[in-house]
């Protein structure tokens, strides 16, 4: 197996550049691996490590993380995450007209399609879905609004979301969904894991 | 099982008075931010002045303004934006406490001694004023507990005894030994990391000789600055990566943001640099409209 492409971040993390897919699992096993880490967490297609105190000897853990061995499979992998949606948002006409489908063709394309949980951000909670159908990707509205409220299910770029708080936002709602997302009082927060698949069903 | 007394109201909060500890770890991967203490050095300060364990949640006070009242006997320890050590202060029931307006710098840190009672979420008592996650802003009426029992999980033990006749007047930050820590105009120290940052030579040398002004839209999850361009081509979208308090990112002209300890934890902006583990406490302190200039350090000319 290829090392792993890693560099210094700062001087209390290291950052490791690799494929989208593989993020969430590299990060997994960071944290599995590397006990005096603080955290260790994904973007898209790259992966942090930070420590509680700069780094004193980077280049062995630059080393060890370049030979780190990743199990075949994540852990959460296999876990299907479904979300049931009412597909009632105050874009879908907008998005069909953009994407030349018609509504019933937008439900369905976002509805069927299979997303895996590519990174987190923006809030707690707010996972990041890979797996948008192409023909819906759009750039995100011209202008945002100032409060999307929880629960709605949105879609901008390459990437669909749903949203865990009321907050201001700049995606295309399609539809609302009332799992509960993230609760702070649970040892396991947030509902979407890094490397989760998730399934939105139509109501 | 932890036992808590009422010891101090809240009179008046000032503009924002929050409980922070040393932050909130461990939950980055689900979008949950650090939080904390912005200036770290600061609350440690005043808890090792206490014989707090470092970590104890103490109150970060912005500006000052804030005024408690005593229920009971209680020592506290304050420390102002770049003092050198923290000050001592015993209440009597009655007494009250006002920190006051600071001149220099923006954030003052006061402990009590026991540290604050306060519920913890996912690890960590600090106010994260992004997410809403913690307790809330103090607000005039509050009554702030004292533990009765020191909780186990609540950072690294200080010398557990009680404090040394030294400590009992002036305790010594602890980034100030041998280097001037409280000095707030020194330039910060960042390092470019130029492989995995979006810098190029031109840009780090920029950031190195520019100077940048703190603009009022600066909070703790992030800081804005205004000054130089750092000449990085405009192309378009970036990738979302992760990200860390202290993250100098470059969104275009000439505004840089630093990443504050409430920030994001992924973000898409171009990174030009992280500042230093050390210069994290004074930035904290850093008031809009005062100038700020970077020292560009590579890895391994930062010590630990």
């Amino acid at each position: 197996m290829a090392t792993l492409d890693v560099h210094r971040y700062g001087d209390t993390a290291v950052f490791i550049r690799c494929e989208p897919s593989q993020a969430a699992l590299i990060a997994e096993t960071c944290r599995q691996q590397f006990p005096s880490a603080a955290d260790a967490w994904c973007g898209d297609g790259s992966v942090l490590v930070q420590f509680r105190e700069p780094i004193v000897d980077a280049a062995s853990l630059v080393r060890e993380i370049q030979q780190l061995k990743l199990p075949a499979t994540q852990v959460s992998a296999n876990s299907v995450v479904t979300l049931p949606v009412t597909y009632n948002g105050p874009d879908l006409e907008a998005v069909a007209q953009e994407s030349g489908l018609s509504v019933a063709e937008v439900v369905a394309c976002h509805s069927t399609a299979e997303y895996r949980v590519a990174f987190c951000g923006f809030a707690p909670g707010f996972a990041y879905l890979y797996g948008l159908d192409p023909r819906l990707i759009l750039p995100r509205r011209a202008s945002p609004r100032a409060e999307v409220t929880a629960g709605s299910v949105a879609i901008a770029a390459q990437y669909s979301a749903v949203y865990p708080r009321s907050s201001p936002g700049g995606w295309h709602i399609l539809g609302t969904c009332q799992s509960e997302l993230f609760n702070p009082l649970q040892a396991r927060p947030a509902l979407l894991m890094p490397g989760l698949t998730v399934r939105f069903e139509a109501k | 099982m932890l036992e808590s007394e009422a010891v101090l109201e809240v009179i008046t909060p000032g503009i924002q008075s929050l409980i922070q500890d040393l932050g909130r770890f461990g939950f980055a991967s689900v979008g949950v931010a650090t939080s904390g203490a912005y200036d770290r050095s600061a609350l440690m300060c005043v808890n090792e002045a206490l014989g707090n364990p470092a970590g104890t949640p103490g109150i970060e006070c912005l500006l000052g303004g804030l005024e408690l009242r005593a229920f009971r006997n209680v020592k506290v320890a304050l420390v102002l934006p770049g003092q050198p050590s923290a000050e001592l202060i015993d209440l009597q029931p009655g007494d009250t406490l006002t920190i006051p307006r600071v001149k220099r710098g923006l954030r003052s840190y006061l402990a009590i001694q026991g540290g604050l009672r306060v519920d913890s979420v996912l690890g960590s008592s600090s106010t994260d004023t992004m997410s809403g996650l913690g307790p809330a802003p103090l607000a005039t009426g509050d009554v702030l507990a004292r533990s009765t029992t020191i909780p186990a999980d609540s950072g690294e033990l200080a010398d557990s005894a009680s404090p040394t006749a030294a400590a009992q007047h002036r305790a010594r930050r602890p980034s100030d030994e041998g280097n001037p820590r409280s000095d707030l105009s020194q330039s910060i120290d960042v390092i470019a990391n130029l492989g995995t940052t979006h810098s190029t030579p031109g840009s780090v040398e920029a950031l190195h000789t520019g100077t940048w002004t703190v603009s009022p839209v600066s909070s703790r999850v992030g800081m804005r600055l205004t000054g130089p361009n750092l000449g990085l081509a405009a192309d378009g979208e970036h990738r979302s990566q992760p990200v860390i308090c202290g993250t100098i990112q470059a969104p275009g002209g000439g505004e840089l943001i630093i990443l504050g300890p409430d920030g994001p934890t992924t973000g898409g902006y171009p990174v030009v640099g992280v500042v230093a583990d050390h210069d994290l406490s004074r930035l904290g302190q850093l008031r809009p409209g005062e100038p700020i200039s970077f020292t560009v350090r590579h890895n391994t000319a930062v010590s630990p």
